[in-house]
């Protein structure tokens, strides 16, 4: 188990390190180059342009602009912007707990809302409650979060002409303030994901119920409540966290956008921003940082199927012993 | 274990022995096992471990053993459906497991075989008639069409089966009908030797007999052979010529059918046959009171005769010594394992 | 942006025994097509009648492509048609669906805009089904070496947030339709290649592939005519799910200013335009994320569907 563990980090690794070696590859096979580009719509005199060129140290050849990055990303330097000249690291890594606190939050909001319908929708199989929710589940499946995110917007400011304060202060500094702005970002994020979380649970719950392991629950007489909480609803958690698991790449994508509607200084926004200024050292960067976040996330996930599974946890036991 | 019933030219010479069709030496298979971080090598499977068997042609030898002892393996090394660890595979002469892959599809004709899986063997997606004429169309044998499609109906109807099946699926025909399907398949590019592969394990034993007699009867009419694969001592006992008995990836005991069942001599033949059902369909030989134990983890092969752990006879010696396949008459060998070989009169051919 | 529940994604059909419908590869080399064609009117049968909601599905679709196919002549205006003189005003003004800040007529621009959705969705499916259906076949069915290479590739696309890495493929391309179509297919070729090659494993492992090569089969002879077919439901089922995000990813991309370049109609573009207005125009924000969420909600009910006429064991 601990091997499987160590092979999995390895993998991860592996991968992070392949995807940072494709982005870089991709931005230097584009035809003509990224200085080139950044600069197309100002007017610059070609000297500069090279001048520049070298500047960023896109004049030597890729393996060897490979090779610098890397050397530069061990210490700590992950280049250096086009367009501001500040330093990637520091223009990017600040800018983290903001995305994953609205990623977490909006990942809450989804299980709260997601085992509950599902969990309703199961008990009533076949009713009219089951049918709403499922329809409700298929339709949220298709509504863009961005989409779902402006029109909440539009409903609180044309109706109750409320919107989000303004500015973003810090989670600790001032909680009140910021869950005003971060509710309706997570919930537009976390809407899809809640969805498909019913809709697994509904079918997984029902799954559990169905078998014979439950049926032996129930013949020993335990009440239906014990029997649907403590039996039913832990067995059916394992597919719930694998699918937190792959959605998390979605939820991710979707701050870059929810980030920028709702103008708060995350991640998102900044690789938003880097989109705008054509700034590839900080997209590549941002890049980077979402892939690791999905591998971590993604080797969190595995290891949870212990603490939720006994039976798996017991050979992870003596696995490790 | 070397092979000792392997005919040597001079043996030929001393004894006339049938003309034969397939020769396989020292064939063998190891599955390497990937367990290492960073996916090494962590040991390998033994799954056939040096056998050596012949069939003449129109002969049916059977390989039997409990699941797990490489019989099943063996049928398909013997195909070159997997490649052989080591070994040799002669096919008229022919050592077939070392031809170049390219060369292999004419020997493809000659050999076929047939799975135990009625469902998993015939691609649900083709009507019968693709299924049964696939080999024409990769052999190019006959016209595509109107020719192609009379044979692949001719075909079925040798099986047992009607013209009017040609357009049906799969999915609209019974198991024992389906193995029909899978034979039919088998003989359309009229091959001499056919691998069973377990063939009517997976029927109803009533359906089972017809399976059987219909193998018997096209071997007659088209003098076919057989190696057939089967845990069944009972339906071995019916078709087979020859006996192979395997245990762990190497054969302990080999007879013509009758000798083997009326004077077995390996402590583990005697186990199979003690457990055979007499009346009822159980076939789950190991868990009659014949044999006791679980056949060994492959990965971790025990030391001396591979069949001391369960062995009523076992002595010290035999963790030890490892048993050499001994002719004990013209035809029966025998693995020599140190608890039993005493009582033998012949000496190891090799 | 994948709003689509992704265990879809993940999920493959096991062919049962049960009856199959015929696949589109069959009448290659077949003698008997006519037999094949009467077996899928069959299967279409059975889907009208089992399945009601993936009809419903393929309405919208029908109408949604009927749309895109005659917008000239059912737009009541042209899609970049100002009229000066009704700027911003609401429903109510003769203009069905209200009109944006240069006055053009909304109602028309969706219609318009339903050529751009549906032309990304198509060409980024119908290119991530060749592309990524070739790389997993072969991968799953050649394993070792090139099934590791595949697949590590595989698992590094897929673990940046997909609109990321659209947003970085679109910013190094620049806006236009043609460069989100191919931002869009490097996308998805990852999640066809991987279900194509989970499926081509699956086949490869089955005896009747095995009696195939028993039969001298070449290997092209049972990626195309065994595995192909018989993996055609599962990318149908992906291939639906995907283009409904193929759909919403051109709606992000251009809401971003990387997709599709004003003044196009593209819906992503029109929500990108009303966020400045959204107080005073509503109906901008409302009518183009109905048309988008509309169509995705027919492609998704039509995959889901699907599934379940595929694969009758799972409980829904």
């Amino acid at each position: 188990m601990l091997r499987l563990f160590v092979r999995r980090i390895l993998y991860g690794f592996l991968i992070l390190n392949l995807m940072t070696v494709l982005l870089f590859v991709l931005v230097r096979l584009v035809p003509g180059d990224a200085v080139a580009i950044q600069l197309a719509d100002a007017a610059v005199s070609e000297e500069r342009i090279a001048e520049l060129t070298a500047e960023f140290g896109l004049d030597v050849p890729i393996h060897s602009q490979l090779v610098d990055w890397y050397s530069g990303a061990i210490t700590g330097d992950f280049g250096t912007s086009f367009s501001t000249g500040q330093s990637v690291a520091s223009m990017v890594f600040g800018r983290l707990p903001l995305t994953l606190i609205l990623t977490g939050l909006s990942v809450a909001i989804a299980i709260v809302l997601g085992i509950g319908a599902g969990v309703t929708s199961a008990i009533r199989r076949n009713g009219w409650v089951d049918n709403v929710v499922r329809f409700l589940s298929v339709l949220s499946l298709s509504l863009p979060n961005f989409w779902l995110g402006l029109m909440l917007l539009t409903i609180t400011s044309v109706v109750w002409k409320w919107v989000p304060p303004l500015g973003w202060e810090g989670f600790v500094e001032s909680p009140w303030t910021s869950i005003q702005q971060l509710f309706m970002p997570a919930l537009a994020l976390g809407a899809s994901l809640g969805a498909s979380i019913a809709r697994l649970t509904r079918s997984s719950l029902l799954e559990v119920l169905g078998s014979d392991f439950i049926r032996t629950v129930r013949a020993k007489g335990a009440p239906e409540r014990v029997v649907l909480y403590k039996h039913a609803l832990r067995n059916s958690l394992i597919p719930v966290i694998t699918l937190i698991g792959i959605q998390i790449g979605a939820l991710l994508g979707g701050t870059v956008i929810l980030e920028s509607i709702f103008s708060l200084p995350g991640l998102g926004r900044e690789v938003f921003g880097a989109l705008n200024r054509r700034d590839y050292p900080v997209l590549q960067m941002g890049a980077i940082l979402y892939g690791a976040i999905f591998i971590v996330v993604n080797i969190a996930v595995d290891l949870s199927y212990g603490l939720v599974n006994p039976r798996m946890r017991v050979r992870a036991n003596g696995g490790t012993s | 274990m070397s092979a000792t019933i392997d005919a040597a030219p001079e043996a030929d010479l001393r004894e006339p022995r049938p003309d034969w069709l397939l020769e396989v030496a020292d064939l063998a298979k190891h599955f390497p096992i990937g367990g290492g971080l960073l996916g090494g090598l962590a040991g390998s499977v033994r799954a056939v471990d040096g056998v050596s068997f012949q069939i003449a042609r129109g002969e049916t030898l059977a390989l039997v053993g409990e699941s797990g002892c490489g019989k099943s393996t063996t049928g398909r090394l013997v195909m070159r459906l997997l490649e052989p660890t080591a070994g040799s595979v002669r096919y008229d002469g022919q050592d077939i497991a070392s031809l170049p892959k390219s060369r292999m599809k004419d020997y493809r004709k000659q050999l076929q075989i047939i799975f135990q899986d009625p469902y998993s063997s015939l691609d649900p997606r083709m009507s019968v008639g693709r299924i049964v004429g696939e080999g024409l169309a990769i052999h190019h044998i006959g016209q595509r069409g109107a020719d192609r499609r009379a044979r692949v109906e001719q075909l079925l109807e040798q099986v047992g089966l009607s013209a009017d099946d040609v357009d049906r699926f799969p999915h609209q025909f019974s198991g024992g009908q389906r193995q029909r399907i899978s034979i039919a398949r088998a003989l359309a590019t009229d091959p001499e030797l056919i691998v069973c592969d377990e063939p009517v394990s997976a029927l109803d034993v009533s359906v089972q007999a017809q399976i059987i007699n219909l193998l018997k009867d096209l071997q007659r009419e088209r003098g076919l052979s057989y190696l057939f694969v089967s845990h069944d001592l009972n339906v071995v006992r019916y078709i087979a010529d020859r006996v192979c008995v395997m245990y762990l990836g190497e054969i302990v005991e080999s007879a013509p059918t009758e000798e083997l069942f009326a004077d077995p001599v390996h402590p583990y033949t005697k186990g199979l046959l003690d457990a055979i059902p007499q009346f009822d369909a159980v076939r789950k030989v190991s868990e009659r009171a014949g044999l006791r134990g679980e056949i060994a983890d492959p990965s971790n092969m025990p030391t001396g005769c591979r069949f001391h752990p369960r062995c009523p006879h076992a002595t010290p010696e035999c963790s030890v010594v490892e048993p050499q396949l001994t002719e004990i008459s013209p035809s029966h060998s025998v693995a020599a394992c140190p608890c039993f070989s005493s009582t033998l009169v012949a000496e190891p051919t090799a | 942006m994948t709003t689509t529940d992704p265990i879809s994604h993940e999920k493959t059909i096991g062919i049962g025994v049960g009856p199959q419908p015929a696949a589109d590869g069959e009448h290659q080399l077949n003698d008997d097509t006519v037999i094949v064609s009467e077996r899928r009117l069959d299967e279409v049968r059975r889907f009208v009648k089992t399945q009601p909601l993936g009809v419903a599905a393929l309405v919208i679709i029908a109408i949604f492509l009927l749309v895109a196919l005659f917008a000239p002549w059912i737009a009541p205006h042209g899609p970049v048609e100002q009229d000066r003189a009704a700027r911003l005003v609401g429903p109510e003004s003769g203009h069905l669906f209200g009109t944006d800040l240069l006055g053009r007529d909304v109602l028309s621009r969706i219609i318009h805009g339903a050529r751009i959705s549906l032309y990304v969705g198509t060409v980024t499916t119908v290119a991530s089904f060749i592309i990524g259906g070739t790389l997993g076949i072969v991968a799953g069915y050649v394993g070792r070496w090139v099934d590791a290479v595949v697949q590590a590739i595989v698992d590094a696309l897929l673990c940046v947030p997909p609109l990321v890495l659209a947003i970085f493929i679109g910013a190094l391309l620049g806006p236009s339709v043609r460069n989100v179509v191919i931002a869009l297919t490097i996308l998805s070729v990852p999640r066809m290649a991987r279900i194509a090659r989970g499926e081509m494993k699956r086949i490869r492992s089955l005896d009747y592939v095995e009696s195939t090569t028993a039969l001298g089969g070449s290997p092209l002879r049972i990626m195309l005519l065994h595995g192909l077919p018989n993996m055609l439901p599962s990318l149908i089922v992906v291939a639906s799910l995907g283009f409904g995000n193929a759909i919403i990813a051109e709606a992000a991309l251009s809401f971003l200013g990387v997709g599709t370049p004003p003044p196009n109609p593209s819906w992503g573009l029109m929500l990108s335009d009303s966020t400045t207005y959204f107080q005073i125009a509503p109906w901008l924000v409302i009518f183009p994320g109905v048309a988008i969420s509309l169509i995705v909600l027919a492609f998704n009910l039509f995959g889901d569907t699907l599934r379940d006429f595929l694969d009758p064991k799972l409980v829904r």
